[in-house]
């Protein structure tokens, strides 16, 4: 018996680990991934990336308003020139632009939580600059409910001029917080050297220069949300939220805001734009390949003998002038112009905000009494902002000399098709959304209709919610109505 | 516990008083070769006293009177002996055709076969290794019921998905766990064992049998045992065999037409064929004629002098079948040696082998080199055994190209019928280097053979000791120490090429590699390090008395057992985090000679647990038996609060043929056995470590001159629980006719709730995937294993037979409120393999035609053309219905024939090479209409609202600027999707033995024709691959194969074998 309890004993010791189990199981404290971040080290990336998908995303609505065309010899996106969307037609950028908002909600709260006012308006900017484009696309959309993790995994959508106006109020306290930010010495700077990427770093917070740009950027997002609502009669909404705001407040002539984090020729660090050509340095790719100029846009930049062709399109060596292929023809134009050169760098800036769309967007404003101002000299002063973009300076008085309807303020007829004409030609590559976007709301410029045979004969007003989404967030897609892409319109576009 | 500890002493105390009594007579049973037969039952004759034998054949018996006693052990001839004063020496012979005796159970410990209430099944070395295949899985293919193994792929090291009793988890692991000398090793070793070495495997079906194990059991276990030698005089035997392996069977070719695209520019307005193009790798072009053409266009080459001229390479336009003659016959030499001693107290073993095995695809090789060490003694209560081995393991196959990353496999189907491939294996041969190639897309596969590389190197020691103390008759303890480590390095090396001006103007326009890439490509580099450690620990009590006049046998064992893993795994170059890779200088690979900053990824992997577990068994009369187990685990990869969970089980057996008198007159029923098992076990081998807190990575090229985390897309879950598999099985086991059949048949039914599933939730909530307790499967089936043993037996000649029958069935009951189907892998747009609640566990989903409410196929009234649906439809399940196993042996003096036999059925697969060679024209069917009009069969079009059978619209081959095959035809699954049954004539061996009876030195001699995979029946509609493939590896996505997979193979030879 003794026996018996000496080797239960024995037992109990080799079943009662206690000494051991602290060695063998807590050991789960993860050595490969961060499991924290701060403010301060996911702005950067969260900013690069929303420049990154505000660049590359949307190369296919470019065939659609004209820019580009199949190529001949080389497969051909057959959803993009028959309009037959699916669900995955641009499902990815869903998914990108809700997982680029996950780093700015992060950003936010963390920001709030750790008394960095500075950061927190920049995350709530940038939100908006995301979301308007989710709106864009797919009217209804997860907002109010969305970037909960846990608390919800299915979020509920919310009406696109809900989303809008919760923006317009977003941007407000940012630019509230820019110009009062409090007290900047809150912040650690020594770590914030080169954190932030647009427009300097927050070395810079005590600096007014670099408020004031992030100012200026607010409010020219404003204005482009409210532009946007131009058609569906909320003038009156619209001229009270740019109450008291001037030529001044928004991003003039020379405050492109642009972003580089410090693109190399190292494939996983090209510019997104070049990388979207692409698939390693001087290694082009399917998409390269595969694009080419429009018969419709090189006529156009030709007709009015606009230099900025040289920019957009690189003519083929064995061609004797710019040739487009006619969208949707099957075979393409051989030698037709490549997506061009000067606008591939591999290691060039990627784009947030252009000045010339800022000026664009506020002549188009002064023109119709949204705000106050000479809309001819933003006219004017916006198509000088795109040639100092594509460094065509020097070409920009005499282009502007030529008596073209489609470039003199006094010869056009129709000053607002004039503005969304000129501005759709320095759209090209740099904010193509922004020229679908007017194309719905305007109609400018009339770009010519897929001919392939199979086109559905009509440019899509909307996309279809992504697969994925109908699939893991049913109910509230189906509570957010049918689609009809052809002619459920987001609520802007009447 | 406390419980458990108090019923322990009653009965110790019961024991105690059992034990006064008068005459013990004690010894050991040993079968005819000297061994000890554990577990005998031991009688007095002809009075109900009897008693068991323990594990090691030990027996101590309370006699009352003076006769004789007799000895009964499964799978033995029964004894009959007088003991001398207080000793008896039985020896049993073997009785070979019932079933095995004693079975190894979970953790080593030995039952006997009747007292086991679950299904195990064992297979000895002669079986596994019977037509001398290199890897352990390969010779267990088709010799279980409830085993599943696919050759997933081909290669001189080809990957092996094992599963027992089909699938359970969704998206979890569901491959048997591997478990050498009782130590659990990561699947991966299975290729680095060496058959010979093997004294067993047996195989614990499903959760019941394994329970003890722990939580990475609930897929069932393949037990493997290590040799330890024999109790026998010193012995040596070398063995030796030759296979040869050659490809099997291609997809079905196009021998018709040779190159051309589908470009409308190359069409003939006058014939409506399209033209041929010399630099195409598309088989579009005119049909073979027999006249000269130019392969490839005009090309600057080069004399040995420098100068440059111009040539075209002139050929004749006929099919010369490039694709069979790429390959090679790959050759497998296999040359291994075993020593084995041993007396009365000990014995040990030794082996190597030199395993050198040549691939199909040329220059592909193998070689693994196997030394192991094993051996065991007893002394007094002392026991010890040990085994260790080291294995190297070295491969050097073709990699991916250059310019698309392709394997080999398919630059040789994108090379057209009318090119003498072997040609330009000389790569200083005219016209075979990168810039006088033919090909505008892709390279010469010979090239590709020379300067892309996949060098891997393997080293794996893989040790174990067992200590054992008999603290008494009744009482023993064993110590168990297993250490397994390997050490893992690759490195993909790619040449690069540089493009000469003349190629680079692209003089045809033909958008080929050089003219994208006018700067060449630089060489490319790949290093991976991986390192895996695991040491395991077991300790168990094990204790032993018998009651109630020995009629009732008490066991209990109770045990302890730590398992401690670790994995370092480091890569750098191509690939990894973005970068490229690339070299400057050709031929020094190395990653300190990279153009841009070395990219590296580095994984540490850390993993412990504990396990405590009992066993109480009860044994009455030798024909009833009861099993309690349970086991409580801890593990470090969940949250502290979840970290520790119990789970019980219950089993049973009934040998009526022993218990009810009634069948003991039945002459023709020898044994009959019935089994009910109801068990729970734990698992989380799902949940990975580091898996309870949310991430932040450097993403989108980050770090540039700044670093930056974003927050990862998996949302973590903290709170995350085991989930918990429940298993019913019932089985009967019958004897027939002295044991001359052999027939057992088992139901079991599994049910996995709350599955650890890692599940996509909308990105709108910031997240892409999160890690859940959802869903819930079951899956059940019926195993029939009948022996035929033997079928004939008139002296010299014996025949047996035996089968093996599987049934499976398998249902998704609920996968989580947000998803009603789960994507597994495959294609996101077209082809996958999906989880669908209230379907099977595994269905294939595609794109079909649109038809009609017939099902007739709709196609437009203009083009002839069908068209594919949007979205994806089921058309049925990848897992087999049924897995028929049929063996059979026929022996005639000193000839053996064997021969193994496999189906399955009722089941389909996707099969991409179908879509991807119809892209290219080198599919037969693309030829089957000649390549000329044809109405859609069985087609219907629209015609005023009606849909009414299409008689005249033929599919104009050329309208939409593309060839109907190239294009409309594969953008539906329908084409590719053909039923997965097979028949395969797994294994065919015939061998002589050599009678060496009287030869002194020579103890045995003999030499054998062996062959695997010989020929394999497949149904008509599949003309494409071998059922087996899948593209995603040994996931779970199994049932999708693809054109990167080698064609499948045949292998025979001949093996000779001498023993000294």
């Amino acid at each position: 018996m003794r026996r018996i309890i000496l080797f239960l004993t024995i037992l109990a010791t080799a079943l009662g680990f206690s000494s051991c189990k602290k060695n063998l199981l807590d050991i789960n404290a993860n050595p490969n991934t961060a499991s924290y971040s701060t403010p301060q080290l996911t702005a950067p990336v969260a900013i690069e990336n929303a420049a990154r998908r505000a660049n590359t995303s949307y190369i296919s609505l470019g065939f659609w308003v004209g820019y580009y065309a199949t190529s001949s010899g080389f497969s051909k996106p057959v959803e993009t020139y028959t309009y037959d969307i699916t669900s995955s037609f641009l499902a990815t950028t869903w998914d990108n632009l809700y997982n680029n908002l996950e780093d700015f909600d992060y950003v936010e709260s963390q920001a709030k939580a750790q008394n960095l006012p500075v950061y927190e308006a920049v995350a709530k900017v940038m939100k908006a600059y995301d979301y308007h484009q989710l709106v864009d696309l797919w009217g209804k959309v997860p907002y109010t409910d969305a970037l909960k993790g846990v608390q919800g995994f299915s979020p509920a959508y919310d009406d696109g001029q809900l989303v809008y106006d919760d923006l317009i109020k977003k941007i407000d306290t940012a630019i509230s917080i820019f110009k009062a930010p409090g007290t900047p010495n809150t912040i650690n700077s020594s770590l914030d050297a080169t954190k932030i990427l647009l427009f300097g770093n927050l070395l810079n917070t005590s600096s007014s220069a670099f408020l004031t740009k992030w100012v200026k950027f607010s409010n020219t997002l404003k204005l482009k949300l409210l532009v946007q609502q131009s058609q569906i009669g909320r003038d009156a909404y619209i001229k009270e939220n740019l109450n008291g705001l001037a030529a001044s407040d928004f991003l003039g002539l020379g405050d492109d805001a642009l972003i580089n984090p410090g693109y190399t020729t190292a494939t996983a660090q090209l510019n997104p734009w070049y990388g979207a050509f692409y698939k390693a340095y001087q290694s082009s790719g399917d998409t390269y390949n595969s694009t080419v100029a429009s018969d419709f846009a090189v006529k156009s930049y030709l007709n009015t003998a606009d230099p900025r062709i040289s920019y957009f399109y690189t003519q083929d060596p064995g061609a004797t002038t710019y040739l487009g292929s006619i969208f949707g023809d099957p075979s393409g134009t051989p030698k037709a112009a490549k997506i061009g050169d000067p606008s591939l760098q591999a290691t060039g800036n990627a784009i947030i905000f252009t000045a010339a769309e800022s000026l664009f967007l506020q002549a188009e404003a002064v023109q119709r009494g949204y705000i106050t101002g000479n809309a001819q000299g933003l006219y004017e002063d916006a198509i000088k902002a795109s040639f100092a973009y594509t460094g065509k300076s020097a070409d920009y008085a005499d282009y502007m000399a030529q008596p073209s309807t489609d470039i003199q303020w006094d010869l056009a007829t129709d000053k607002i098709k004039l503005i969304i004409t000129q501005k759709w030609f320095a759209m090209n590559g740099i904010d193509i959304l922004a020229a679908y976007n007017d194309f719905r709301r305007t109609g400018f410029p009339a770009a010519p209709l897929s001919t392939d045979a199979n086109s559905k004969g009509k440019v899509p007003v909307r996309l279809f919610y992504p697969q994925r989404e109908t699939l893991l967030n049913t109910a509230n897609v189906l509570a957010a109505g049918d689609v009809d892409v052809f002619s459920t319109n987001v609520f802007w576009d009447k | 516990m406390r419980k458990f500890l108090s019923l322990f002493m009653v009965l110790m105390l019961t024991g105690l008083l059992a034990f006064s009594q008068n005459k013990t007579v004690s010894g050991t049973v040993k079968d005819d070769t000297g061994n000890p037969i554990p577990f005998a039952t031991v009688t007095e004759t002809g009075s109900k006293n009897a008693t068991t034998a323990d594990a090691n054949g030990n027996f101590v018996i309370t006699q009352k009177g003076n006769g004789t006693l007799t000895f009964t052990a499964t799978g033995f001839n029964p004894a009959v002996v007088t003991p001398s004063a207080n000793l008896a020496s039985p020896t049993l012979s073997r009785n070979t055709s019932e079933l095995s005796a004693v079975v190894i159970t979970a953790l080593g410990i030995k039952k006997s076969a009747r007292s086991t209430g679950y299904s195990t099944a064992t297979i000895p070395q002669q079986e596994l290794t019977a037509a001398k295949a290199t890897n352990i899985a390969n010779g267990l293919s088709g010799k279980v019921s409830g085993l599943q193994i696919n050759t997933v792929n081909n290669g001189v090291s080809a990957d092996t998905r094992i599963v027992l009793r089909g699938e359970r988890s969704i998206l979890g692991n569901n491959q048997a766990l591997i478990v050498l000398d009782n130590i659990p090793v990561s699947a991966d070793f299975i290729n680095s064992l060496n058959p010979e070495d093997i004294e067993d495997v047996t195989v614990l079906k499903g959760a019941n049998a394994a329970a003890l194990y722990g939580s990475d059991a609930s897929n069932g276990v393949i037990m493997i045992t290590r040799k330890k030698g024999i109790k026998a005089k010193p012995s040596v035997t070398f063995i030796h065999t030759t296979t040869l392996e050659k490809v099997a069977y291609f997809p079905k070719l196009n021998k018709r037409f040779g190159a051309g695209s589908t470009e409308p520019d190359s069409l003939s307005a006058y014939t409506g064929f399209y033209g041929r193009i010399p630099y195409e790798n598309q088989m579009y072009g005119p049909e073979y004629n027999g006249g000269v053409v130019g392969l490839g266009y005009e090309k600057q080459l080069t004399r040995p002098d420098g100068t440059v001229f111009d040539s075209t390479n002139q050929i004749i336009y006929d099919y010369k079948n490039p694709v069979q003659n790429f390959f090679n016959t790959g050759i497998t030499n296999q040359d291994g040696v075993t020593y084995q001693a041993g007396n009365a107290n000990g014995s040990y073993f030794f082996s190597g082998q030199v395993n050198n095995t040549t691939g199909t695809i040329p220059k592909d090789k193998a070689t693994r080199y196997t030394v192991s060490v094993g051996g065991s003694t007893v002394y007094n209560k002392f026991s010890s055994n040990f085994s260790v081995g080291y294995t190297k393991f070295v491969t050097d196959i073709a990699g991916a190209d250059y310019s698309q990353g392709r394997p080999v496999y398919w630059n040789v189907l994108n090379t057209p019928g009318e090119v003498d491939i072997k040609k330009f294996k000389d790569l200083n041969a005219p016209f075979a280097n990168e810039n006088d190639w033919y090909n505008a897309y892709y390279p010469n596969p010979y090239w590709q053979i020379e300067n892309s590389r996949v060098k891997t190197n393997r080293d794996d020691i893989l040790g174990s000791l067992e200590l054992g103390f008999k603290a008494t008759s009744w009482l023993n303890f064993t110590y168990r120490l297993g250490v397994t480590a390997s050490n893992y390095q690759q490195k993909n090396t790619k040449g690069g090429v540089t493009f000469s001006e003349y190629e680079i103007s692209d003089p045809l326009g033909t958008g080929g590699t050089a003219s994208s890439n006018p700067n060449g490509v630089k060489p490319r580099l790949y290093d991976r390090l991986n390192e895996k450690f695991i040491v395991q620990s077991d300790f168990l009590i094990n204790m032993q008395r018998k009651f109630l006049n020995n009629d009732l046998d008490v066991r209990l064992i109770l045990g302890s057992s730590i398992n401690k893993s670790k994995e370092r795994d480091l890569r750098a170059g191509e690939g990894v985090k973005g970068g490229t890779g690339e070299l400057e200088i050709p031929g020094l690979y190395n990653q300190s000679n990279l153009v841009n900053p070395a990219t590296v990824d580095e994984n540490l992997y850390e993993v412990g647990k504990i396990g405590a577990f009992g066993s109480l068994q009860f044994g009455y009369k030798n024909f009833l038996f009861l099993e309690v187990t349970g086991r409580n685990d801890w593990v470090s990869v969940l949250a502290p609060e979840n970290r520790s969970f119990f789970y019980p089980g219950i089993n049973g057996s009934f040998v009526f043929t022993d218990a009810i008198s009634a069948f003991k007159s039945m002459d023709w029923l020898t044994f009959g056995k019935l089994t009910a098992s109801l068990t729970k076990v734990g698992n989380v081998s799902n949940v990975a470590p580091y898996a309870l807190g949310n991430t932040f990575s450097q993403i989108l090229g980050f770090p540039y001159a700044t670093t930056s985390f974003s927050v990862g897309d998996r949302l973590a879950n903290a709170n995350i629980k085991p989930e918990f598999i429940k298993s019913r099985e019932v089985g009967l086991q019958l004897g027939l006719l002295r044991n001359r059949i052999n027939f057992a048949v088992s139901y079991y039914d599994q049910d996995v709730s709350n599955q650890t599933v890692p599940i996509q939730i909308s990105s709108a909530s910031g997240y892409t995937t999160t890690l859940k307790n959802v869903g819930n499967v079951s899956n059940s089936g019926f195993e029939f294993d009948l022996k035929l043993n033997p079928l004939v037996n008139l002296g010299p000649v014996q025949w047996n037979i035996g089968g093996n029958l599987a049934l499976y069935h398998s249902k998704v009951d609920e996968i989580d409120p947000l998803s009603e189907s789960v994507f597994i892998g495959g294609y996101t747009s077209g082809a996958g393999i999906y989880t669908i609640k209230g379907g099977p566990m595994r269905v294939v989903q595609i794109k079909d035609w649109k038809r009609d409410s017939l099902g007739r196929v709709i196609v437009d009234p203009r083009t002839g053309r069908p068209s594919a649906t949007t979205g994806v439809v089921n058309v049925g399940q990848t897992l087999p219905k049924v897995i028929l196993g049929l063996n059979t042996s026929f022996e005639y003096k000193n000839l053996t024939l064997s021969m193994l036999a496999e189906y399955r059925g009722g089941y389909v697969v996707y099969n991409n090479v179908g879509s991807a060679t119809a892209f290219t024209g080198v599919s037969e069917v693309t030829t089957l209409t000649g390549r000329q009009r044809f109405v859609y069969p069985n087609s219907v079009v629209l015609q005023d609202g009606k849909y009414v059978p299409n008689t005249n619209v033929a599919i104009d081959n050329a309208s939409n600027g593309s060839g109907f095959w190239a294009s409309t035809f594969r953008t539906a699954g329908t084409p590719f999707i053909t039923s997965g049954d097979y028949w395969k004539i797994r294994e065919l061996s015939i061998s002589y033995a050599f009678n060496v009876k009287n030869n002194k030195i020579v103890k045995k001699a003999s030499v054998g024709l062996v062959a695997r995979n010989l020929f394999t029946f497949l149904p008509k509609d599949n003309v494409y691959a071998d059922p087996e493939y899948s593209t995603l590896g040994t996931g779970n996505g199994q049932g999708l194969s693809d054109e990167n997979l080698s064609p499948p193979t045949r292998v025979f030879g001949a093996t000779l074998t001498v023993g000294f």
